[in-house]
């Protein structure tokens, strides 16, 4: 298994999760395997409740398998690491640091030089399109301007692979879509390896190349979906017939109502 | 729309802090007016004139009472939130501390630092010493609690976040933790200061040569009522200004805070 597990970049292995409270146990995920190869930008489907974001949580480290193993270039993964950014639903753009500081965070951590921090700083930021933004408190921002702090701030770390735990679940429509061809674009500049939890069927098969299903509680992979579509990918193609068509069979397929 | 505009000019006619203060001048004036044409009792409550007299009368005395009145406050402010603080965060970031310290403090807590006074003049005198350690506990009591409390409710999203990005233990506390609790901790500060005003000037009546605590206790023994209102005065005054230097710094800490304009 371990040799195996050195030919993705994360490897999940037969991982189950329980959780206990009081004397009520609840199987969140049974034998999930999956590898993810460098490069790839999959998603993680499921109704809600089903354990996706559970999943996401232990390749961050947050909290370890019941059993099984999650591998990041052939080491199990113990904790949270700065090689495995992530961006949660919520906001967690610190609201106490200007939009300068939040980019600087993972850099600072590490004693990178003032110089290299502040010219990486601006690269991203004007990546995102923030460049004037730098000396202004979050508070001072919009919920789609801090969504691209946060991900700038993930990017600027230059981390192994960029974990996105519905980041745009609690957006507005249009922001959601602005926002879903600013990662595309951002990910044009500069290639990372994406695992992307979502319950939007949509947005999983526009932006991913590898869909996973996860079933309901306790989930398991219902099937890995890959995803047809040519890059560069705009919003119109959301509208064309033929991914109207690959929606529908999929959604029809795993009896997802979207 | 057009009605805000209509309330928003009404505000505008009278500002809050305008309000405030024409509030107080009209109570002054209802005193003076009340002492000129004796409708209390001045035993009771002591005429204007006479208060302004024994203000004459203290001159240089009075400034010395407040100045170590303020300044016990003030370092038993400084000691006891220090304390509390240092000490609520380790017990947040060790179990174990917590466990060790948690039931001692939740038994000495409820007790009211003024009962301990008799203790402390029997240890320590009627020293600065001796005061400034009673107001440092009785403050230190208040801010360790909170500070416990106030590092709970930091939301974890922000503590996964900063330990995603390569921050150790360490360096959350120093860059998330303490900057997220410190609006909260504030407040408490401004709590704790009122409450260390009346530990002091209890302290001060209990023993002290000096303090404005100490100058109502003994004016009280003459029924010098105008000296006592005096001093009861200046208290309001100085937790007033207190509490004006206290929010101006807060204002400032808490610049990026979303509650603030």
């Amino acid at each position: 298994m371990q040799s195996n597990a050195e030919e993705f970049l994360i490897k999940v292995d037969r991982v189950s999760k329980t959780f206990e409270s009081d004397n009520r146990k609840v199987k969140a995920i049974k034998e999930v395997s999956v590898g993810i190869n460098e490069g790839d930008f999959i998603t993680i489907v499921g109704p809600s409740g089903c354990g996706k974001s559970t999943l996401l949580k232990m390749i961050a480290g947050y909290f370890s398998p019941t059993s099984g193993n999650i591998y990041l270039n052939g080491e199990t993964i113990k904790g949270p690491g700065r090689e495995r950014a992530v961006v949660f639903q919520e906001d967690a753009v610190f609201p106490w640091m200007n939009v300068e500081d939040n980019l600087a965070y993972g850099l600072k951590r590490r004693n990178v030089s003032a110089s290299k921090i502040e010219e990486t700083v601006d690269h991203y930021l004007e990546l995102v399109g923030l460049l004037d933004c730098k000396g202004l408190y979050p508070k001072e921002l919009s919920g789609g301007m801090k969504k691209r702090v946060d991900i700038a701030r993930a990017y600027a770390n230059d981390p192994e692979v960029l974990l996105m735990d519905e980041p745009f679940g609690s957006l507005d429509v249009l922001t959601k879509s602005e926002m879903q061809d600013e990662l595309l674009g951002i990910l044009r500049a500069e290639s990372k390896t994406v695992i992307f939890v979502t319950h939007d069927l949509e947005e999983a098969i526009f932006l991913s190349d590898k869909v996973v299903f996860l079933t309901e509680g306790p989930s398991t992979i219902d099937e890995i979906l890959k995803v047809p579509f040519e890059r560069p990918r705009e919003q119109h193609l959301k509208t064309t017939p033929k991914f109207q068509q690959f929606r529908e069979n999929a959604s029809e397929e795993l009896g997802i109502l979207t | 729309m057009a009605n805000n505009k209509k309330f928003e000019s009404k505000n505008s006619f009278w500002p809050k802090p305008f309000l405030g203060v024409f509030i107080i001048v009209g109570l002054i004036a209802l005193w003076i007016l009340s002492s000129q044409l004796g409708w209390h009792d001045k035993l009771k409550f002591p005429y204007f004139l006479e208060v302004f007299n024994a203000f004459k009368e203290l001159g240089i005395n009075l400034l010395y009472h407040t100045a170590l009145t303020t300044s016990r406050v003030f370092g038993g402010l400084i000691i006891g939130s220090l304390g509390g603080f240092i000490v609520g965060l380790l017990m947040t970031w060790n179990k174990y501390i917590d466990a060790a310290l948690d039931l001692l403090i939740e038994v000495l807590r409820p007790i009211p630092p003024i009962a301990l006074i008799p203790f402390f003049i029997l240890w320590f005198g009627i020293s600065q010493m001796g005061k400034f350690l009673l107001i440092s506990w009785g403050v230190f009591m208040i801010i360790v609690v909170n500070t416990i409390e106030a590092v709970k409710n930091v939301s974890p999203i922000y503590r996964r976040a900063a330990s995603s990005l390569g921050a150790s233990k360490f360096a959350i506390y120093r860059t998330v933790v303490i900057p997220a609790i410190i609006p909260s901790l504030i407040g408490t500060v401004r709590v704790a200061t009122a409450f260390a005003f009346g530990v002091t000037v209890a302290a001060e009546f209990m023993g002290a040569s000096w303090g404005l605590g100490y100058m109502i206790i003994t004016a009280r023994r003459t029924l010098n009522t105008e000296t006592v209102l005096l001093g009861v005065l200046m208290i309001g005054f100085i937790s007033w200004a207190i509490d004006c230097v206290i929010r101006s710094i807060s204002n400032y800490l808490t610049r990026w805070s979303e509650s603030r304009g």
